[in-house]
């Protein structure tokens, strides 16, 4: 009898199936992860350090309308969301250039929602271990803040659409590895983009007006300023319409997966292996 | 008769990028890029019936991987037409995908760093497998290659051969009609190709999976496979019976002779070769074509104190290296 691939719930599974295979095979290195993300207190108590000067010497408050306490449990869901970006997109780069992609592509199940998953498992991971560990030493060094409950729900909803719109620009930008075998110096400067001009440092409302201006008109701050603005938030007022922004970008992001993917089978289908 | 692959007139030409050496050339190659036309494939014919079980090999370079890629569905030919258990790999990569195996002896496709039964079970849920179906099916395949004191353990602790078992086990657990081996028992020691083979042939003949087997290993070709077809620069060179292709390029046969009495001195014969001789014992290659082996035969027995005789057909490297370099021939 001849099996027949089924529907997108079907797919789904098979996502969800590698997101969960990947969470427990990280596991078997959770201890590894924890001193890589120990990385997180060295940064969290500098800049800890440098928003209580700044705070010293003029009114934080007034110009970002955070308090040194919020700045720093903001800090703490940014550099979490930073520091979970996964080393998965180098594989892409790697399969393409090997031509191992063949093997993947054997399977019934397609190439880029092997990689989602697998992804996914390990970015959420990375990222439970980074907020828990940096949540820990904003304790310590700022003190607890209010966090609503329906705020921290809306923020780690958001941030999981963000890790899925982030994911697929990286990942349409690494499939450009079928041209150009190398993307890390494009990875780069996506990677930077994202952390400098969403906000990863400090909220956007701290930027100089006309730098705060590109950065809210540019889609980079959908992945860190607008989940960790609602996590300190005292409301979940403004989720739908991040959702809402989020989705929009992923969905066009989808759409260059798409195209790239498809004109790069073409190409290996074309080429050779 | 039924067939799982059916090939016919199968061509596969891309260009390629050519770069002259050093760094002048790779200037020249930004300014002004050039390529070149290479023929992978050149009109392969290829079939491989129901239940049976062909080998295709050929030197590095010959086309095997592009004919296997094509077969998947990853490669699209340039011309010429290709069936895979009734379905066009082309237009119907992920539905062959359901229905067929893959073992790559040099590619895991078990999770490393997790127990081998982590990975049978994401693999029903990427062959979609019914959970009753699959746990059967699981126990069966257990039972079989006796991995029960394994499925528990890393794969990573796993030995080669052990970790072989389990991949064998994880290609066949969605019942592939046709099984793609791709150097199966390379690095293997001689026990664990043996358990490989056995499992393999078992399948072939109880299940009827077809199997299409590329393999640089004699062994590999003589124990699994009845029909063998050799490939060399994107063409067909041989296409037969593997005992027709030890008989047809077995010009050469090796006697192993155990002597009654040591003897100084053996008796000058055209085409034989006196390969060791030690003690009682004595071994001769001799050219069949020089000298027919009755006659060979016929002459030790008068001229010698013969105790025991066995005669051997040469490794099985050697035949398939005689074709390679005969189809190299202009």
């Amino acid at each position: 009898m001849i099996r027949r691939p089924g529907g997108p719930w079907r797919l789904a599974g098979k996502v969800l199936g590698i997101l969960g295979i990947t969470v427990r095979a990280r596991l078997a290195y959770l201890g590894e992860m924890v001193v890589r993300s120990l990385f997180l207190v060295v940064i969290l108590f500098v800049f800890a350090q440098l928003w209580r000067a700044t705070t010293a010497a003029s009114d934080l408050k007034a110009s970002t309308g955070f308090t040194l306490a919020q700045l720093i449990w903001y800090l703490v869901f940014t550099e979490a969301i930073a520091m979970s970006t996964g080393l998965r997109l180098g594989e892409v780069d790697q399969e393409v250039r090997s031509g191992d992609i063949a093997y993947r592509l054997a399977r019934p199940l397609p190439y880029p929602m092997f990689h989602l998953g697998a992804a996914l498992g390990e970015r959420l991971l990375r990222f439970l271990v980074c907020l828990v560990l940096g949540s820990v030493v904003a304790l310590a060094v700022a003190g607890p803040i209010h966090l609503a409950p329906a705020s921290v729900a809306a923020a780690l909803a958001s941030a999981l659409v963000a890790f899925c719109v982030d994911w697929v620009w990286s990942f349409a930008l690494a499939l450009l590895a079928f041209w150009f075998e190398d993307t890390s110096g494009v990875q780069l400067l996506y990677r930077r983009a994202v952390m400098l001009l969403g906000g990863m440092l400090v909220p956007l409302d701290a930027y100089p007006h006309w730098l705060a201006a590109v950065s809210r008109a540019l889609p980079f701050k959908l992945v860190m300023y607008g989940p960790a603005r609602l996590f300190v938030a005292s409301t979940p007022a403004g989720l739908g319409r991040l959702l809402a922004a989020q989705l929009a970008f992923g969905a066009v992001g989808a759409l260059a997966v798409a195209v790239v993917y498809r004109a790069g089978l073409r190409r290996v289908s074309a080429q050779g292996g | 008769m039924k067939e799982a692959v059916r090939v016919r007139q199968l061509v596969k030409r891309y260009e390629r990028r050519v770069r002259e050496p050093g760094m002048a050339g790779l200037l020249r190659s930004w300014v002004r890029p050039r390529t070149e036309a290479v023929v992978a494939l050149a009109g392969v014919d290829l079939t491989v019936a129901e239940g049976e079980s062909l080998a295709l090999i050929g030197p590095n370079g010959a086309g095997k991987s592009t004919t296997v890629k094509i077969l998947t569905g990853i490669l699209h030919p340039t011309a010429g037409e290709v069936s895979v258990l009734g379905m066009n790999p082309t237009v119907e990569r992920t539905r062959l995908a359901m229905n067929l195996g893959a073992i790559f002896g040099q590619r895991s496709q078990l999770w490393y760093h997790l127990p081998a039964g982590e990975t049978f079970d994401l693999l029903a849920r990427i062959y979609e497998i019914p959970s009753d179906e699959y746990r059967r099916r699981r126990d069966e395949l257990v039972v079989r290659f006796e991995l029960a004191p394994l499925l528990g353990t890393s794969v990573r602790k796993l030995s080669l051969g052990q970790r072989m078992r389990c991949e064998v086990a994880a290609s066949l657990l969605h019942r592939p009609r046709l099984l793609l081996l791709d150097e199966p028992t390379i690095g293997l020691d001689v026990i664990a190709k043996q358990q490989i083979r056995t499992i393999i042939r078992e399948l072939n003949q109880q299940e009827g999976v077809s199997v299409l087997l590329t393999s640089h290993d004699a062994g590999d070709i003589e124990q699994l496979c009845k029909r063998v077809v050799v490939i060399n620069h994107g063409a067909v060179v041989f296409e037969d019976r593997v005992s027709t292709l030890k008989r047809r390029y077995l010009k050469r046969k090796v006697i192993d002779l155990r002597l009654r009495e040591e003897v100084t001195a053996l008796p000058p014969l055209a085409g034989v070769e006196v390969v060791k001789a030690q003690g009682y014992g004595v071994k001769l290659e001799v050219d069949t074509e020089a000298s027919p082996i009755a006659e060979v035969i016929a002459h030790l027995m008068g001229a010698l104190p013969i105790a025991d005789v066995t005669i051997e057909d040469p490794p099985m490297e050697e035949i398939i290296a005689a074709i390679y370099r005969e189809s190299r021939r202009p």
